[in-house]
C-alpha cells in the first residue's frame, strides 16, 4: 500500500472541484460514448469532459442530446452495444430521465453516472439528496461521496462493479451540489497506467449484434417481470459481496477506501453515542468529534458510503456496540422521515438491537449544516 | 509560511464580477503550493454582476473535514473587495483581533467604530486602473487584494501567491498585470488601527 503525500513534492496532488475530480476520474476510466446534457450544478463535468474530447486528450464519442431522457435512451443503447458508458446529471435533470433511469436499473445496463445532489424545490440549485434519494429504489447501485477525492476514487472504483459479470448493474455516484460540485480541495490523482492496471477494458456481457438480433426490454408477460426482478435482487445480492472487494483493491493499490462499504471514525468500542450521515455530512460529522470530546462525549461517526445495497449488516455490527443513535438526513420519505432513518430502525427492530434511537433532518435545499450544528444536536440527545 | 496555526479560515466578500470567487482559489492555490491543505468554497446562487457575494478560503496544517462555510467567529480574516459590503458583515459576531484587509480610500464608518478588529485599507480600484485590470467597466481588484492580504497576514510569501496567480492566469500580459498590481498593492496596504 502507497502512504499518499499530500504536498506540491507529490505532483500528482492537484487542487480540483468535485465536478473537475468526477471529469478526470472519468477520463482515466477510458469510457467510449458519453452523452450528456448540462444542468447546474452538473454542468462543469460535461463542459470539462467535452473539452477534454474536442481537444483530442480523450478519445470518445460525446453524444449532444437534447434532453436527459435522450441522454439516458443513448446511453442504454450504447452500453448494449457493447462499449463503457458514462453520463452525469443532477436533480431536474435526473427527473427528467427518469423513465429510461429505471429502464437502466431494472433491465441492468452497467452505466456509470455520478448524480451531483441538488434539492428538487421548483426553483433552487443548493444541495440536498432529494434527487437521489427519490431513485434510491430504482434498481442502481448507490455511492455517496464526503470529499472531492472520494469523488474520484468511488467513480473509477464504480466501473470497476458496473461492469463486473455478476453485478452488470448501473452505479450512480452522488456528490453534494456546491458543497463538493464547486469546492476546489487537493485530490490526488492517479496515473493512467495505474488505473489500466485496476480498471480492465470492458468485457460485453450481452451485447445487441444486428447478425445475432434479440430484444431487450420490450413488452413481455407478467412472469418476464417476475424473472427481470428477481435476477435484479440476484444482482444487488453479488453487488453486497463485489463491492467490498473492488473497494479492497482500490486500497491496496492507492491506499484509499477500505474493504467496508460503512465508514467509521473514531473509537466504536469506547463510544457512547453514534452518529450516522452520508455524503459531506459524514466527514462534517467527524470534524465535530473534536468539539465533542472536549464536552467529554465519547462520539463515533458511521458512514454508509453505499446506499443501494443497502449496508444492513455491517451497520447492525457496528450499531450493537454503541448504546445511542443520531441519524441525520439530508432529504425527507414526505408522510414518514428521512430516508435513512426510515431503513435503519426498520434493521435495528428486525436485529432486536438495544439502542436508544435519535433523527433529525438537516441542510435541505442548501442550508448550512456546521460541524458545530452536528455538535450541539448530538449534546441535546445525551 | 510557520506552523504555528492549525487551520485559518478567510471570507472574502466582494460584488459579482470583481473576481472574489477566482481571488479565493488563487489563494487557495497559493496554500497548496506551500504544502498546506486547502478549500476553497464559492457560495453560489446569487452570481449576478455587481451582487453581493462572498467565498471562503480554510488553509490548514491538517485535512479539512468541514465542508460549510467558514463560522464567523472563526474568521481569521475578511477581504472586503467594495467598501460598502462592510454593511453585510455581521461586526459583533466576528471575534476581537481579527484582520480585515479593505479595498478603500477611507475607512467606512461602520468599521472605525469596531477598535477591537485589525482593520487595514488599500485603494485598490486605483492600483486596478494603473495596471489596466478593467474588464467591461469593472476594476478587477480581487488578485490587487490579495497582495494586500499577505501584507497584512504574513500567513503566504509573494512568490507562493505570485505562482498561484500564474497557474490561474498562465504566462502573459494578463497575469503579468495581475503580479504588478499584486506588488503595489503589498507596498501601499497599511494598518489604520
Amino acid at each position: 500500500m502507497r502512504k499518499v503525500v499530500q504536498t506540491m513534492k507529490n505532483p500528482n496532488v492537484q487542487l480540483l472541484t468535485g465536478n473537475a475530480a468526477v471529469a478526470t476520474a472519468a477520463k482515466l476510466a477510458r469510457p467510449k460514448v458519453i452523452p450528456a446534457y448540462p444542468i447546474t450544478p452538473q454542468t462543469l463535468i460535461v463542459e470539462t469532459i467535452s473539452g477534454m474530447i474536442a481537444r483530442g486528450e480523450f478519445d470518445c464519442d460525446f453524444v449532444n442530446v437534447e434532453s436527459e431522457h435522450s441522454a439516458m435512451g443513448a446511453a442504454i443503447g450504447a452500453s448494449l452495444g457493447g462499449v463503457r458508458t458514462f453520463t452525469a446529471t443532477s436533480a431536474h435533470g435526473l427527473l427528467y430521465m427518469g423513465e429510461l433511469v429505471w429502464w437502466a436499473g431494472v433491465t441492468r445496463v452497467p452505466i456509470v453516472m455520478p448524480v451531483v445532489n441538488r434539492s428538487l424545490n421548483p426553483w433552487n440549485i443548493w444541495p440536498d439528496h432529494q434527487d437521489s434519494m427519490t431513485f434510491r429504489d430504482a434498481g442502481w447501485i448507490q455511492f455517496y461521496a464526503k470529499n472531492n477525492q472520494e469523488v474520484l476514487d468511488l467513480t473509477l472504483c464504480a466501473f470497476k462493479i458496473a461492469e463486473h459479470h455478476k453485478v452488470w448493474m448501473p452505479v450512480m455516484i452522488c456528490l453534494d451540489g456546491f458543497i463538493l460540485s464547486h469546492t476546489s480541495a487537493q485530490v490526488e490523482i492517479p496515473t493512467q497506467e495505474e488505473v489500466d492496471e485496476f480498471l480492465p477494458p470492458f468485457k460485453p456481457l450481452a451485447m445487441l449484434d444486428p447478425d445475432d438480433p434479440f430484444a431487450h426490454g420490450s413488452l413481455t408477460d407478467s412472469k418476464g417481470i417476475w424473472e427481470q426482478r428477481m435476477s435484479l435482487i440476484d444482482g444487488f445480492n453479488n453487488a453486497r459481496v463485489i463491492i467490498p472487494k473492488v473497494f479492497h483493491e482500490y486500497y491496496e493499490k492507492f491506499g484509499r477506501l477500505s474493504k467496508e462499504m460503512i465508514e467509521i471514525v473514531g473509537d466504536i468500542n469506547d463510544a457512547n453515542v453514534a452518529i450516522v450521515a452520508i455524503g459531506t455530512l459524514g466527514e462534517e460529522a467527524e470534524q465535530s468529534l473534536e468539539v465533542l470530546n472536549k464536552r467529554g462525549i465519547k462520539a463515533v461517526v458511521i458512514r454508509p458510503r453505499v446506499i443501494r445495497p443497502f449496508p444492513k449488516k455491517e451497520l447492525i455490527a457496528a450499531l450493537r456496540k454503541v448504546p445511542k443513535l443520531l441519524v441525520i438526513d439530508r432529504a425527507v420519505s414526505f408522510g414518514n422521515a428521512g430516508q435513512l432513518a426510515i431503513e435503519i430502525q426498520a434493521e435495528l427492530y428486525a436485529n432486536k438491537v438495544d439502542i436508544e434511537f435519535h433523527q433529525i433532518i438537516r441542510g435541505l435545499g442548501g442550508m448550512d449544516v456546521t460541524y458545530m450544528d452536528i455538535a450541539s444536536e448530538v449534546g441535546k440527545i445525551m | 509560511m510557520d506552523g504555528k496555526w492549525m487551520m485559518t479560515e478567510i471570507r472574502i466578500l466582494s460584488r459579482g464580477g470583481q473576481g472574489g470567487v477566482t481571488a479565493a482559489k488563487v489563494l487557495a492555490y497559493s496554500g497548496h503550493l506551500g504544502g498546506k491543505f486547502v478549500q476553497a468554497i464559492p457560495k453560489y446562487g446569487a452570481e449576478r454582476k455587481g451582487a453581493p457575494i462572498f467565498a471562503d478560503v480554510r488553509i490548514a496544517d491538517k485535512h479539512v473535514k468541514t465542508h460549510a462555510p467558514v463560522i464567523t467567529g472563526n474568521t481569521h480574516s475578511w477581504i472586503v473587495l467594495e467598501s460598502s459590503l462592510v454593511e453585510t458583515m455581521p461586526l459583533d459576531d466576528i471575534t476581537p483581533g481579527t484582520i480585515i484587509v479593505i479595498n478603500s480610500k477611507e475607512i467606512p464608518p461602520a468599521l472605525k467604530e469596531k477598535k477591537s478588529l485589525k482593520i487595514g485599507k488599500v485603494d485598490a480600484v486605483d492600483i486596478a486602473r494603473e495596471c489596466g485590470l478593467i474588464k467591461s467597466g469593472t476594476m478587477m481588484v480581487s488578485a490587487t487584494m490579495l497582495g494586500a492580504w499577505i501584507k497584512a497576514t504574513g500567513l503566504i510569501s509573494l512568490e507562493e501567491l505570485i505562482a498561484a496567480i500564474k497557474h490561474q492566469f498562465g504566462e502573459g500580459e494578463l497575469a503579468e498585470a495581475n503580479i504588478r498590481s499584486i506588488r503595489m498593492a503589498y507596498e501601499r496596504f497599511e494598518f489604520v488601527n
